[in-house]
């Protein structure tokens, strides 16, 4: 849903970045060191420029065509959004799902990874890009089809019903994240714990987990997020009993000027940026890329 | 092989498979307390299958191990009263040195007293009671090696299982770290298994070696007979330098390779026992050539000339081409100087035919004598388990 937002605020963006393209001729003849530059700032622009641009929209007071910024700031968007009567009830709801369907995810998700880490499981990969197919497809179909599914088992509508079609989204990462991470862990570690006396429970939990956590961690975090900002399922399975924090924002593009929903997009913003903040060195770490090494 | 003197480790007729390759093919061999046994071979002998099925981390298909008399075969890894150093040292990276070594003390719910003193004793034992508190990636390899061996030991294991712990250390550090656990092995008088492909280090520090190739051990013995007297072509090749070329019995000597070099030994027996005019497989090391300038015998049949001289420092190794097709290796002293004709004589040599040792000459005496032919390579070892040089 964040990601929909950014789309319909790249277009001034991009034309804000038309002076910066036109330099590029000239740095060619002053070096390549002057192209890098140029493209890092492209790079930096393309990335943070939307996100800076909602920045700006969500502290608009008036704000009319050629000013570069808003002639009038104002605070007047964020009481209307806080005053918005389901606002709690929807964060409320965001932050009830997501830390269900992350729980439910790695308990069904991790047994599955230290298996394929650990055993030999006939069709290994076979079964793991078979779990990324979810992923392969417009996500809408799926939906609709699993709907017809969920008015049978009368799951419309129901808080299993979002959580079951929130989990979805997540089993990907929180298998083949973990998987890498337990693979990663040298079996001659976790035969030094036998070695040295520990059951094979006893192996897991004080070998085996402690070193794989990061990248279990990272996967976690990724579902986490995947959660927070599931918004296609949830608006098909959930309304209108169960409007989470993205689903709301549909309502708000459709009722109130884009000031309302910038608001509301810095708002869904703030649970991803701070837990990538909290996760990043673990991702740069490389637990997220190994994962995708199949 | 009777009840009392197998106190220590006793394996017999072990087997494993792994997938479509028999990778140790019945291996017998026993260790008395306290012996340090190496198993030497080259990689893929079956020499870390077999250590790891005393550990208890591969269920062997067939045969028994048996510790002090009990039988551990089917035991798992936590039950055995073994402790292994893993080639890698797998020390781990999450837990302080002391945490390391303190965790297998924890799992037998030590009182905390005790476990501090059992592990200040043993860190004060390997040099490292300053790492106390860090953690293995802060150490060198040297330092890491001292804690595998440290976390081993002080669960005061019937048997230590080191599984070529020095193979990641440099060249200095391996021969000071070889000694160290040679005398902490010593000191404790524990039993110990120790894979390696270094014979330097096999022949060292080792009670006794067992030389594994293809899953079989071929010679079990103590380091001075390995070396003098190899029973098969395989260990005669693999341990040591060697000189092993195709040869026949004439008199006074023998003669080598396709050129039929003749290289005179002073061996009187010799001539008698390999007189059946066939082949052998001529061996003798290379301190057992002697190489002399040729001076004025220059109608000598074996003369021959010094091809590569590669100084070692303390002696020299010298490629002397005696025929054109035919050369032999020797060491000789460091200031030997050789330029021009040399003629070569051996004073000691070994034959071996159908991978079987044959016949071993004593220069000392003067006198050969035949080994019995039909002893199978392997067998002769392992029943007659009496070191003759002693070096304990």
């Amino acid at each position: 849903m964040r990601v929909e937002t950014v789309a319909t605020t790249e277009g001034p963006v991009l034309t804000a970045e038309g002076p910066a393209t036109r330099r590029r001729p000239r740095g060619s003849f002053g070096g390549t060191r002057l192209v890098s530059i140029v493209a890092v700032v492209l790079l930096f622009l393309f990335i943070f420029g939307p996100l800076l641009w909602l920045l700006v929209w969500a502290f608009v007071g008036v704000w009319h065509y050629p000013a570069l910024l808003p002639q009038k700031w104002s605070l007047s968007w964020w009481r209307q959004v806080f005053n918005y009567p389901s606002l709690a009830r929807s964060v409320e709801l965001s932050f009830l799902f997501a830390p269900t369907v992350t729980a439910l995810s790695a308990v069904i998700c991790l047994p599955a990874a230290y298996a394929f880490a650990r055993f030999r499981i006939p069709g290994r990969r076979a079964l793991m890009i078979i779990l990324f197919s979810v992923n392969a497809f417009p996500k809408i179909g799926l939906y609709i089809t699993i709907a017809t599914l969920f008015y049978a088992l009368n799951l419309m509508g129901t808080f299993l019903g979002v959580v079951l079609i929130q989990l979805l989204g997540t089993i990907v990462f929180m298998t083949w994240i973990p998987t890498a991470a337990f693979a990663a862990v040298p079996r001659s570690l976790e035969e030094a714990a036998r070695d040295v006396g520990a059951s094979r429970l006893r192996t897991f939990f004080t070998v085996t987990l402690p070193l794989a956590a990061p990248g279990i961690f990272v996967a976690m975090v990724l579902a986490f997020l995947a959660s927070l900002d599931e918004a296609q399922g949830t608006f098909l399975v959930g309304i209108p009993n169960y409007v989470t924090m993205p689903v709301q924002m549909y309502s708000l593009v459709s009722d109130y000027p884009p000031e309302a929903a910038a608001v509301f997009a810095v708002l869904l913003s703030v649970p991803s940026v701070v837990l990538m903040l909290l996760v990043r060195k673990h991702v740069m770490g490389g637990s997220l890329a190994r994962g995708f090494q199949v | 092989m009777s009840a009392q003197n197998t106190q220590g480790l006793e394996i017999s007729n072990l087997m494993k498979r792994l997938g479509d390759n028999a990778v140790v093919k019945g291996i017998s061999l026993t260790a008395r307390r306290g012996e340090l046994v190496c198993l030497l071979g080259p990689s893929g002998c079956g020499k870390t299958t077999t250590l790891r099925m005393i550990g208890g981390f591969l269920s062997p298909d067939s045969g028994s191990i048996s510790l002090g008399g009990l039988d551990i075969t089917e035991l798992p890894p936590e039950r055995r009263p073994t402790a292994m150093v893993f080639q890698n040292y797998a020390l781990w990276p999450h837990m302080t040195v002391y945490k390391n070594v303190a965790f297998g003390l924890r799992l037998r719910r030590l009182p905390k007293t005790e476990i501090n003193d059992r592990v200040d004793a043993v860190l004060k034992m390997v040099n490292l009671v300053h790492a106390k508190d860090r953690h293995p990636g802060a150490l060198s390899g040297g330092e890491q090696q001292r804690v595998a061996l440290a976390r081993a030991l002080v669960l005061e294991p019937q048997l230590l299982l080191l599984d070529e712990p020095l193979s990641n250390l440099d060249a200095k550090l391996r021969v000071e770290v070889r000694e160290e656990i040679r005398e902490i092995q010593q000191r404790l008088a524990i039993t110990t298994v120790f894979v390696t492909h270094d014979q330097d280090e096999a022949l060292s520090i080792s009670d006794r070696i067992a030389v594994m190739s293809g899953g079989r051990i071929e010679q079990y013995s103590d380091p001075d007979s390995l070396y003098r007297r190899p029973e098969s072509r395989f260990v005669a090749g693999f341990v040591g330098s060697m000189n092993i070329l195709s040869g026949r019995i004439v008199a006074g000597g023998i003669t080598l390779g396709p050129d039929g070099v003749f290289i005179p030994c002073d061996d009187a027996v010799l001539a008698n026992y390999g007189g059946d005019g066939g082949e052998w497989e001529v061996a003798f090391r290379l301190e057992d050539v002697d190489v002399q300038s040729a001076g004025g015998l220059t109608s000598l049949p074996h003369r021959g000339s010094v091809a590569r001289q590669v100084s070692h420092g303390h002696f020299k190794e010298v490629l002397v081409e005696v025929g054109e097709h035919t050369s032999i290796r020797a060491y000789l002293g460091p200031d030997v100087d050789l330029s021009g004709p040399v003629v070569v004589s051996v004073r000691r040599l070994l034959l071996y035919r159908d991978g079987a040792l044959c016949y071993e000459s004593h220069p000392a005496s003067g006198r050969g004598q035949p080994t019995g032919g039909e002893s199978l390579p392997g067998g002769a070892g392992l029943t007659s388990s009496s070191p003759s040089g002693s070096l304990r």
